[in-house]
């Protein structure tokens, strides 16, 4: 409840701040949350693309503030597979991809209640390996360690405003992971990289440049 | 307070009996499996199984068949433990080939993250003849060491890549699968301890194997 409470104030106090501040100022207080689902595509001979399918996954992000219509965000998405190539798996059952990130991403109105928001950016990333038999106090488990990583994205997004606090957005980004690997040298570059397109759609929350919309 | 300790003792014995592996290291195994007369055994079933030590805890970590030319090529995540025994068992479609297996393979049996076992030659069960070796202790002063076949044609149902040795050598069967109707050479060294200094003689008995499914040698020594 506190938590709930502390989240509107702060929206609230977003509000008043954009409210009150000219539109000459290039700094507004405006956080931003976005929830929303993620189909991803992964291409290329790669571990991901070649022995895993895709699952419908989330993610969530959050920003804070926008400088001359530009706004830094951070994030966490959680891809889910399903392993379907044991040849090169192993006996994993689902792999995750797990990435938190940061873009910068700058805003276009388009009309009145669209905006497009093209955005850069980049972050850690790691594949978890999920065998089925490691389950606590089972006497014969095993389990895998994840392999860690960074990527970079690139994509955008645009958001649909249906009233001051909710909009809807759907995007598409392409995220491009990098992975520490050892392995024949003839399976590195399978091994240690992956390459995503990633289809986004979702529910922003926050208030954003609400003067500049009515103006237009 | 007692409860929760109690889950952390339990917590940490079971997970001193966890396999992990490291999943930044990918070790690949692959091999043909082939008739003797090298004609390749398609859909042979490979299954690799992970050893913490013998008769410990084991974890199948991957399976998978050989193609139409009879290879096959498994990835796996390496196990962190070095000491861990890799165990891989090929089966061939039809029953009545022998099923052969590599076992106690460790890291430092790869190159370069790859074990290749190359050709491996499957035999018919009705071509082979299990040679039993059995070590008759008569003479106390001596012991018997290196018991092998230097001629002939064998193909072992088990390939140990680190054997351990038996624990008790007296009084110890070795066993060969070898082929039928041929010759072969089995060859050992008898160290006589009687005196100051130690003597070594190798002997290398010759044996002939016909078409019985089983056969059994004494040494004397």
């Amino acid at each position: 409840m506190k938590a709930i409470t502390l989240f509107f104030a702060i929206l609230g106090f977003g509000v008043v701040q954009s409210q009150e501040t000219p539109k000459e100022k290039a700094f507004f207080l405006e956080p931003l949350f976005r929830v929303y689902g993620i189909v991803p595509i992964p291409f290329g001979d790669n571990y991901l693309a070649q022995a895993n399918d895709a699952k419908i996954s989330a993610g969530v992000s959050m920003s804070m503030f926008e400088y001359h219509d530009f706004r830094l965000t951070a994030g966490f998405d959680h891809i889910y597979y399903d392993v379907n190539d044991v040849k090169f798996a192993g006996t994993v059952d689902h792999s995750r991809s797990n990435a938190v990130y940061g873009i910068v991403s700058y805003e276009i109105p388009v009309v009145k209640s669209l905006t497009l928001q093209p955005y850069l950016g980049g972050g850690w990333s790691e594949i978890n390996f999920m065998k089925q038999d490691n389950i606590l106090l089972n006497s014969n488990n095993s389990s895998v360690d994840d392999q860690q990583g960074a990527h970079f994205r690139v994509g955008f997004y645009t958001d649909y405003r249906i009233d001051k606090i909710f909009s809807f957005f759907a995007g598409v980004n392409y995220v491009q992971a990098k992975y520490a690997i050892n392995t024949a040298p003839e399976f590195v570059s399978f091994y240690d990289h992956a390459q995503t397109v990633q289809v986004n759609f979702g529910i922003k929350v926050g208030y954003s440049k609400k003067e500049k919309y009515l103006r237009k | 307070m007692k409860k929760i300790l109690l889950f952390f003792i339990l917590l940490t014995a079971v997970s001193c009996d966890i396999i992990e592996y490291d999943g930044e290291t990918r070790l690949v195994i692959q091999g043909q499996t082939v008739t003797p007369a090298n004609a390749p055994i398609p859909g042979t079933s490979v299954k690799i199984t992970i050893y913490k030590g013998l008769n410990e805890t084991s974890d199948v970590i991957s399976y998978g068949e050989s193609d139409a030319s009879g290879n096959f090529q498994l990835l796996i995540p390496a196990p962190k433990n070095e000491n861990n025994f890799i165990r891989v068992e090929l089966i061939t479609p039809s029953s009545a080939n022998q099923i052969k297996t590599f076992s106690s393979i460790m890291r430092k049996d790869f190159s370069v993250y790859k074990l290749d076992f190359g050709q491996i030659k499957i035999y018919n069960e009705n071509e082979l003849t299990q040679l039993t070796v059995v070590q008759n202790h008569v003479n106390p002063n001596n012991s018997i060491s290196d018991i092998r076949i230097t001629s002939g044609l064998q193909s072992e149902d088990v390939v140990e890549f680190n054997p351990v040795p038996p624990p008790d050598p007296t009084l110890w069967e070795t066993y060969f699968k070898v082929l039928n109707n041929q010759m072969i050479t089995l060859s050992y060294k008898v160290t006589d301890h009687s005196a100051a200094v130690p003597v070594t003689t190798e002997y290398h008995d010759s044996i002939r194997i016909d078409t019985d499914p089983t056969i059994i040698y004494t040494i004397q020594y």
